[in-house]
């Protein structure tokens, strides 16, 4: 079917050949040899139940009891002659319908007997008999006596009767017997298999579409296993109601599924349906027993009008629309249509109006085909299950690449957030550490202006003294804006910065200041608080050396130490001693080391009288900022 | 560097808002010999106007006046008087009010601190080798030239950075950790006046560097002509 687009015009040559084949069957639907004798005249004696017997010397053949008696039980008596010119060649009789029971007797030989009369359990009548007549009974002229017992509307009767050699008749009854048998049993259980299939993925998916198609098909696979069995589990007319009853529901069943199939289940179409497939056995049981002759030919009028609007709907969706299960319906709609139609047309139109006309057609053997037609439902369904397979398969590839996708999209837009967040979070310690260090810085500017404002109230202490706090006081502001311009670890331009700062302050003071400040390496993890820590050591130090320890000479260098993975700062002056400024009642000292420790670094302070050496070594791999 | 003619003032412009500083400053100018206040201004615009009819040898200016920024007089007078040397005011000397106004065209700066000045000291200083450059301004001219980024927060570098001799990072090393200029000149082995110059030139540059982004930025905003970049 690949590279098949059909179109409107490609279903009307299907169309075409289609009925085109169903024509040429049927035209060579008999299959008889012609060397066979066909006994189509015969003497009858019926003898309908509850009537006296009635004898007609020469009645043409087929025999539909159907047609004749309607729903009448009875029997019939058949008499032929039939001349026989080989009397050595093994011959045999070929029945294409017979029944309901019978007995077959040659020249008063009884050669064939099936079924007892009146067992209404009983139908022989289905399949075509092939009876061999045994040797040593044939004489040039023969009389061949068929009884049959009939039940009314069972479908019994007797068709025209061949006589011949075996050889002759061998091919047509294995014919017929093939497809009548052979292939019947096979396409029961294709139905079967079918059907429970369905059923299964009806388990799985609950999909009412897959119930319909699976009882369908066990439904019919009742009514072929019918048609393969001689006794039936109820006695007739009930058995016939039954199998009545099978056949339209799996029929209509069918049909609601190709319906849904299509999308169309729905509407006055679906109600109809429904109230054919309910009212279908209550509606041949009372046409039975209230005796209305035509009551199945008006159901089944009824059925099949509801099936050709169900035919036409699917078929012209099938036209106008492009997916592939659907046009697949389509032709399976239509060849069941054109098989029905024959159907119809060989097993009821053509008899009924040869049996009314007195014409010679015989169709008795012929059987419906639309049991084999239903073999093409199994493949629209297996087409449809293929087809919802394939989409379902593409709409979870297309959902799991949208998840996917979505899922790309959601990593991402947590990532920006997280990252947003860190980003943040990063600042904001960056500010709480700068406000942190502004409080410090305020503190200590606060308590300087306090004292430099006790100074100036006090009478007794002079102006140059205040100069002095006040001096010191902008000298501590201007380390607060150094402190805040980020050396990152640069040790060395912090210990610049201050010295830049103090020189007018050592100048002023007299106090030579020997500089030497190596090439120092970056500290890792330096923070701004860091900074201020090691800058208010220094310039606490540098104060005690400047105002009380009375220093002329000083001297700061700072290198790395490799020993000690550390940079060590040397401040040493020849002053009083760091004694005086403990006197002097400075909180000075306490403050310098709880810097020191806060920079995990060593403070060591060596003071006599003749001089002071402070040692801050600072580690070069910091600890991290405490939170 | 023009020298002082023996007949006439240098003529020293003064921009400041702080009424105290101005008067202050403008008093140490009028009592050294051979300097002049040429004019004296509290607000920039009045200030910008009249330096563009009026010659000026020296203007101080502080950054924050109350009608905008101090750099834009120092800009304007660069433009004008290219001759004229140009200090700001500053409180606390930080690097970031220095080091743009060195970019704007200032070759040196005065600190605000209420301290003694020699005013003398300072516009010899100045006419010489600039003011003293103190050592996170050196720390931060050497940043740009090796184009480190000091922090995440500052922004990429620049297409035109200040690009130093040998000499100058020498001069600038020393002097970002802390050794004086006399301590400097020592080190490297030259007189005073040598690295007084090398820190001269450094300003220059860094005025030149910024001259040089803003027609480089002009050249891509489409403000000028093709033909002036070509060399």
């Amino acid at each position: 079917m690949i590279g098949w687009r059909p179109s409107a015009a490609r279903f009307g040559e299907i169309w075409i050949c289609i009925l085109l084949l169903t024509l040429c069957l049927l035209a060579g639907a008999s299959g008889r040899g012609h060397a066979a004798t066909v006994l189509d005249r015969a003497a009858v004696q019926v003898e309908l139940q509850g009537a006296a017997p009635a004898w007609f010397a020469d009645v043409p053949l087929p025999y539909n009891w159907n047609f004749q008696h309607g729903d009448s039980d009875g029997r019939a008596r058949f008499s032929f002659a039939f001349p026989v010119r080989d009397t050595e060649t093994p011959h045999a009789i070929y029945l294409p319908r017979i029944g309901n029971t019978f007995e077959i007797s040659v020249n008063g030989v009884l050669i064939e007997r099936m079924g007892s009369p009146g067992n209404r359990y009983e139908d022989f009548a289905k399949q075509p008999r092939y009876v061999r007549i045994p040797s040593g009974i044939l004489r040039q002229r023969n009389t061949l006596e068929i009884s049959i017992d009939a039940q009314g509307g069972r479908k019994g009767g007797l068709s025209q009767v061949l006589v011949g050699p075996r050889a002759e008749l061998d091919p047509a009854h294995r014919f017929n017997h093939f497809w009548q048998t052979t292939g019947l049993l096979a396409v029961a259980i294709v139905s079967f298999v079918l059907g429970a299939f369905a059923f299964l993925l009806w388990l799985r998916q609950r999909d009412v579409l897959y119930l319909y198609y699976a009882c369908a098909e066990f439904l019919w696979m009742l009514y072929l296993g019918d048609s393969l069995s001689e006794t039936s589990p109820l006695p007739w007319p009930w058995w016939g109601i039954v199998v009545y009853s099978v056949q339209t529901t799996g029929a209509l069943l069918i049909f609601k599924f190709s319906l849904l199939a299509i999308g169309r289940h729905e509407g006055w179409l679906k109600r109809l349906l429904n109230w054919n497939l309910l009212l279908t056995p209550p509606f041949v049981m009372f046409s039975f027993f209230a005796g209305l002759p035509w009551g199945e030919q008006f159901w089944k009028f009824v059925t099949d009008t509801l099936s050709l609007c169900v035919i036409v709907t699917v078929v012209r969706h099938g036209i106008l629309h492009k997916e592939l299960e659907k046009r697949v319906l389509a032709v399976g709609m239509l060849l069941l249509a054109m098989i029905g139609i024959r159907d119809e047309l060989v097993l009821v139109i053509l008899p009924y109006t040869n049996f009314m006309t007195g014409g010679r057609i015989d169709l008795f053997e012929q059987f419906a085909w639309s049991r084999y037609a239903w073999v093409l439902f199994g493949l629209s369904l297996a087409w449809i299950i293929a087809e919802r397979m394939r989409k379902s398969t593409q709409e979870i590839a297309a959902m799991n690449q949208t998840l996917s996708r979505r899922l790309a999209e959601r990593e991402n837009e947590l990532h920006a957030a997280f990252a947003l967040q860190a980003r943040s979070e990063r600042q904001q310690a960056m500010i709480e550490e700068r406000q942190r260090l502004m409080r410090d810085m305020h503190d200590g500017l606060g308590s300087q202006l306090v004292g430099a404002l006790q100074l100036a109230l006090n009478p007794a202490v002079s102006k140059d003294a205040l100069a002095g706090q006040l001096r010191e006081t902008l000298d501590h502001l201007k380390m607060t804006v150094d402190a805040m311009q980020d050396t990152q670890g640069d040790i060395a331009a912090l210990l610049g910065a201050l010295r830049y700062r103090l020189n007018p302050r050592l100048a002023a003071a007299g106090v030579r200041l020997d500089w030497a400040v190596e090439l120092l390496p970056e500290i890792a993890d330096w923070t701004l608080p860091k900074s201020r820590d090691v800058q208010m050591i220094l310039f606490e130090a540098f104060s005690n050396l400047i105002v009380h320890a009375g220093a002329r000479h000083a001297e700061l260098r700072a290198g790395e130490d490799t020993e000690r993975h550390a940079i060590r700062i040397v401040l040493r002056d020849d002053g009083r001693g760091f004694d005086a400024a403990v006197q002097a009642g400075g909180h000075g000292l306490a403050n310098m080391r709880a810097r020191a420790a806060r920079l995990s670094a060593e403070l060591l302070i060596d003071s006599s009288p003749a001089g002071t050496a402070i040692t801050l070594l600072l580690p070069l791999e910091q600890a991290g900022t405490p939170a | 560097m023009t020298p002082i003619p023996a007949d006439t003032k240098v003529r020293v412009v003064i921009v400041e808002d702080d009424d105290h500083a101005r008067s202050h400053l403008g008093a140490a100018i009028a009592a050294l010999p051979g300097y002049a206040l040429a004019a004296s201004f509290d607000q920039m615009r009045p200030a910008i106007a009249w330096l563009e009819s009026n010659p000026a040898d020296i203007l101080l200016t502080d950054l924050g006046l109350p009608d905008g920024s101090g750099i834009d007089v120092i800009r304007a007078c660069a433009a004008r008087w290219p001759a004229c040397d140009i200090m700001v005011i500053t409180m606390f000397g930080d690097e970031n009010n220095v080091l743009s106004s060195m970019e704007a065209g200032a070759t040196g700066y005065i600190l605000k601190d209420g301290g003694p000045f020699d005013m003398g000291r300072m516009m010899q200083d100045l006419r010489a080798g600039g003011s003293p450059m103190s050592p996170l301004i050196a720390r931060k001219v050497l940043e740009r030239a090796l184009q480190r980024t000091p922090s995440p927060a500052a922004p990429p570098a620049l297409p035109f950075n200040v690009t130093l001799t040998k000499r100058e990072s020498d001069t600038l090393n020393l002097i970002a950790r802390g050794y004086t200029y006399e301590e400097t000149a020592r080190a490297l082995s030259v007189s005073l006046s040598t690295i007084q110059t090398h820190i001269r030139g450094i300003y220059g540059k860094l005025a030149v560097n910024s001259r040089s982004e803003a027609v480089f930025e002009a050249h891509k905003l489409g403000l000028l002509q093709d033909g002036l970049l070509k060399p």
